[in-house]
């Protein structure tokens, strides 16, 4: 479960970085993206998951701040509102995960009892469902995800894939037996700030 | 008793040969004939003074291309792309086959499996030309016209001499094709019969499935006319035609105990039409009435050995009656037509609620002016009353030609089209039981909500429910320009038309709300998206000596969503490499429009005759551009290069060789290059063989 991609942000995005070398701008340190594998969301209970330790944190703690996102089939819950005493909650942006380099800092929607703060449905929230004959499903291109944890720091998220092992192009059908696993990436600013790059 | 049989007919009555035209009774100049359209106008017009983009494709060279089937036919020709999609059908100008209006003898086909007509249910033995009119400008048919209107001629038995033709073809891998074809006039009755059968006992191409990717069937057409010419003024006659078809297909599946099973499939289709007609000419004036009547029924099933329940059932029925009027005044160069008419249909089905029954009637008014064979121009428009006269669609046309000198023509048309919201879109209830989706038609998607909340079921809506309306039909509005010059005239003929069509308030079905019992989606329709097409379409026809034709034909053609555009000035559009996870954005160049609709498709077609040895050899090159196939990185739009099809070009050759005037030898090999494309069409099947011959036993001059 624990594999870890380090991602150094600045190199993830090319022309950024070859601009910011020719300047040669000292940056602050920063921040690393993780990329997490396989979260394994098949179970009959939620699959809560720190964003802050960057580990799946065990049902018996549903009740606490240890946890901030949680996956069951593709319901994602939020540690706040009607979902846990946390503060988390969620602003959706359409934009590139590169460009959103600070967190707002109002307007986070949290789970109520009408809805999620991260929708369910096609379309919606974070993915689409493809319907006959596939039924595949596929998360959002361009979709980014600025999160409040439930102890109130600022991250942003993207869901990259819901089968196991991310394969190019998954088929609902053929591949049902290896869904349910989420691959996400995020970056996490530990500090408290809103900036998250 | 031949008066008694014309007086029985009369009352049965009215009909019409959308091409049977005045005082041509007898003649049988084909080059008259092959001159005279009608499809655009509703009235019998020379070609070279026609206003509007019309192309007809005649009976030699049907023949020539030795095509069994109007798909095979209409693929060779500039501006027609095919799809496969539930069945066979066409488009143009860059529109789905949808808005493409099939008709034979200048009547609607009935029995559409989502909105299009299978081309291949339509046998071309005896279609004696296909005009084909681009754009809405026909808009005189009402709807479904607005990409063009494909008008399917058969003989005229009014016009036949008496002849008995016999021909057998074979296809190769598997299509036997017998066709008996009669007509016989005796003084003021003529009669025409063509019965054709083709039979096919499948063909497989991945031999490691049962399955087989050409289908066994067995389709007989039976198609009759009779005319009788009561007087010098009066004519009268009926049309009957009955098709059958039956397919029959295996595969192999997993039940649920996760055993192989056989799974078995059987379609069926009956159709049934017939179509009597009135007609009175008399000096400047002409009255058709005429009556359409078709009875349709499809069915097919899926059964697998050892479960009970159909994999798959569908069954359709729908019955149609048409009656229409319509008088053409003409007096030096001005012609008015005037027509009116009403349909009523009533359709059953299992994917439908109940039993549905649609009436519409229908005014339209028509005006040309020939100026001294210079200025030609037409003006028009049809007015509909859906259901009741509440509400009225409009279509108006205006179209001219301007004959600059004998070399150079110019013509100019616009008007509008469009396309009624089909059957299943107003009363679809489908419910996929094993994903737990649901589908429901606009006018009935509010009733089952309600039904579902009232069955103690929460529905969360998306879209407020009062945002569910009776839809509105398809509208589009069209402009095409085109120059025809004649460098030499009656030998080099080069066309270039520039189209572009704005569509709006497509239907598309979106999900609406969710069931909260077990997440299922329901998707209900709006009238949600505008696009566009355009393009430009280029023929170039040029005799180069006696008998011998060369004909080039390009066609260029883009089809866009105004919504995605926006979308992408926005920035809105993205796209995730699968590999390396990372998103960009969608580029406005990188958009590739809408799916399945090649940029660029080519044809160059020669045919040569031989008199003196009585044969004639026709050789086809159908090149077409890459295409949108599928939208593989989810982002709703094609934008990557692995989302289009390849492209491709076929080599069809066919030679025809006649003896003593009446037998026929023809060998054809389509696809010469043995192309294949298995992932994209299953049904190339690489190079095919065609063997014919035909006899003509009875042939009086």
């Amino acid at each position: 479960m624990k594999k870890l991609f380090i991602i150094a942000l600045s190199c993830a995005a090319f022309a950024a970085c070859k601009k910011e070398e020719d300047k040669k701008v000292t940056p602050v340190t920063p921040l690393t993206a993780v990329l997490e594998r396989d979260i394994n969301a098949s179970g009959a209970r939620y699959q809560f998951y720190s964003i802050e330790t960057g580990d799946t944190v065990p049902v018996t703690d549903s009740a606490s701040t240890k946890w901030d996102i949680a996956f069951r089939s593709t319901t994602v819950l939020l540690n706040g509102g009607t979902s846990g005493p946390g503060q988390a909650g969620v602003i959706i942006l359409d934009t590139l995960f590169n460009e959103v380099t600070t967190a707002p800092a109002t307007g986070y929607a949290q789970d109520n009892a009408l809805g999620k703060g991260i929708p369910t449905g096609s379309n919606n929230g974070w993915y689409n469902y493809a319907g006959d004959p596939t039924h595949t499903i596929s998360p959002l291109a361009g979709k980014v995800f600025v999160i409040r944890t439930a102890t109130g720091k600022y991250a942003k998220l993207e869901f990259i894939s819901y089968y196991k092992g991310a394969p190019v192009a998954p088929n609902g059908v053929t591949d049902a037996g290896i869904s349910r696993f989420y691959t996400i990436r995020y970056i996490y600013q530990p500090d408290g700030t809103t900036k998250l790059n | 008793m031949k008066h008694k049989l014309s007086i029985v007919i009369l009352l049965q009555c009215l009909y019409f040969i959308a091409f049977s035209q005045d005082s041509l009774h007898t003649e049988t100049n084909d080059n008259a004939i092959e001159e005279i359209v009608v499809t655009a106008t509703k009235t019998a017009t020379k070609l070279e003074k026609s206003t509007v983009p019309l192309s007809q494709i005649v009976q030699k060279y049907i023949k020539a291309t030795g095509s069994i089937k109007l798909a095979d036919l209409l693929l060779e020709q500039t501006g027609i792309q095919l799809s496969t999609f539930l069945g066979t059908g066409v488009q143009l100008q860059g529109l789905s086959a949808e808005y493409t209006l099939i008709l034979l003898n200048g009547e609607p086909i009935v029995g559409k499996n989502a909105g299009v007509v299978d081309l291949s249910r339509i046998v071309v033995s005896n279609i004696k030309k296909v005009e084909i009119v681009k754009g809405p400008v026909s808009c005189l048919y009402g709807s479904d016209a607005m990409g063009g209107v494909i008008n399917i001629i058969t003989e005229d038995a009014g016009k036949l001499r008496n002849s008995v033709d016999y021909s057998v073809q074979y296809k190769t891998p598997a299509i036997l094709t017998n066709s008996l074809f009669a007509s016989f006039t005796k003084k003021k009755v003529s009669f025409e019969n063509s019965i054709t059968h083709n039979f096919s006992n499948g063909y497989q191409t991945n031999k490691e499935t049962i399955y087989k990717e050409g289908s066994p069937y067995n389709d007989f057409t039976i198609n009759n006319k009779l005319t009788v010419r009561v007087n010098d003024n009066w004519q009268t006659g009926i049309g009957f035609k009955y098709y059958f078809l039956k397919l029959k297909n295996v595969d192999e599946i997993t039940n649920d105990s996760n055993e192989v099973v056989v799974s078995n499939q059987v379609d069926k289709i009956h159709e049934f039409n017939f179509s009597p007609f009135v007609k009175f000419s008399k000096k400047n004036i002409v009255l058709n009435i005429r009556s359409y009547n078709s009875f349709y029924k499809s069915t097919s099933h899926i059964l697998a050995e050892n479960i009970d329940t159909d994999l798959y059932s569908d069954s359709y029925k729908q019955l149609f009656n048409k009656l229409e009027a319509q008088l053409d005044y003409s007096k030096n160069g001005h012609v008015f037509t005037a027509g009116a008419g009403g349909f009523y249909t009533f359709v059953k089905s299992n994917r439908n609620i109940d039993k549905i029954t649609q009436h519409q009637e229908f005014i339209y008014l028509q005006y040309q002016y020939d100026w001294k064979n210079r200025i030609m121009f037409n003006v028009g428009n049809r007015t509909d009353f859906p259901n009741d006269f509440k509400i009225q669609w409009i279509s108006p046309k205006a179209s001219a030609r301007f004959n600059i000198n004998k070399y150079f023509a110019i013509k100019v048309s616009g008007g509008r089209g469009y396309k009624a919201p089909d059957i299943r879109q107003q009363y679809l209830n489908f419910t996929n039981t094993l994903v737990g989706y649901s589908v429901f038609g606009a006018n009935v998607a509010v009733q089952k909500l309600e039904e579902l909340e009232r069955l103690g079921d929460t529905v969360i809506y998306s879209i407020p429910k009062d945002r569910i309306k009776p839809l509105s039909p398809e509208s589009s509005w069209a402009f095409n320009a085109e120059v025809e010059i004649k460098p030499i005239p009656s030998k080099l003929t080069i066309t270039a038309n520039y189209f572009r069509n704005q569509i709006k308030d497509l239907i598309e079905a979106i999900p609406t709300a969710i069931k909260s019992s077990n997440n299922g989606l329901i998707y209900t329709y709006y009238n949600l998206n505008k696009v566009y097409t355009q393009g430009v379409e280029a023929n170039i026809s040029y005799q180069v000596i006696k008998n011998l034709n060369i004909s080039v034909g390009y066609n260029f053609v883009e089809a866009k969503d105004y919504d995605v555009l926006k979308n992408i000035e926005d920035g809105k559009v993205f796209r995730r490499d699968p590999l390396t996870y990372e998103t960009v954005r969608v580029t406005k160049k990188e958009y590739g429009g809408l799916l399945n609709r090649s940029k660029h498709s080519m044809n160059v077609k020669i045919y040569y005759e031989n008199k003196k040895y009585d044969f004639n050899t026709y050789v086809r090159v159908i090149y077409r551009g890459k295409y949108g196939w599928s939208d593989l990185n989810n982002n709703q739009i094609l934008d990557a290069k692995e989302e289009y099809a390849p492209g491709y070009v076929l080599l069809n050759f066919s030679f025809t060789k006649t003896f003593k005037d009446r037998y026929h030898v023809m060998v054809g090999l389509d696809n010469m290059l043995n192309k294949k494309l298995p992932q994209y069409i299953p049904s190339m099947q690489g190079i095919t063989g065609i063997f014919g011959f035909s006899v003509n036993f009875l042939n009086n001059k």
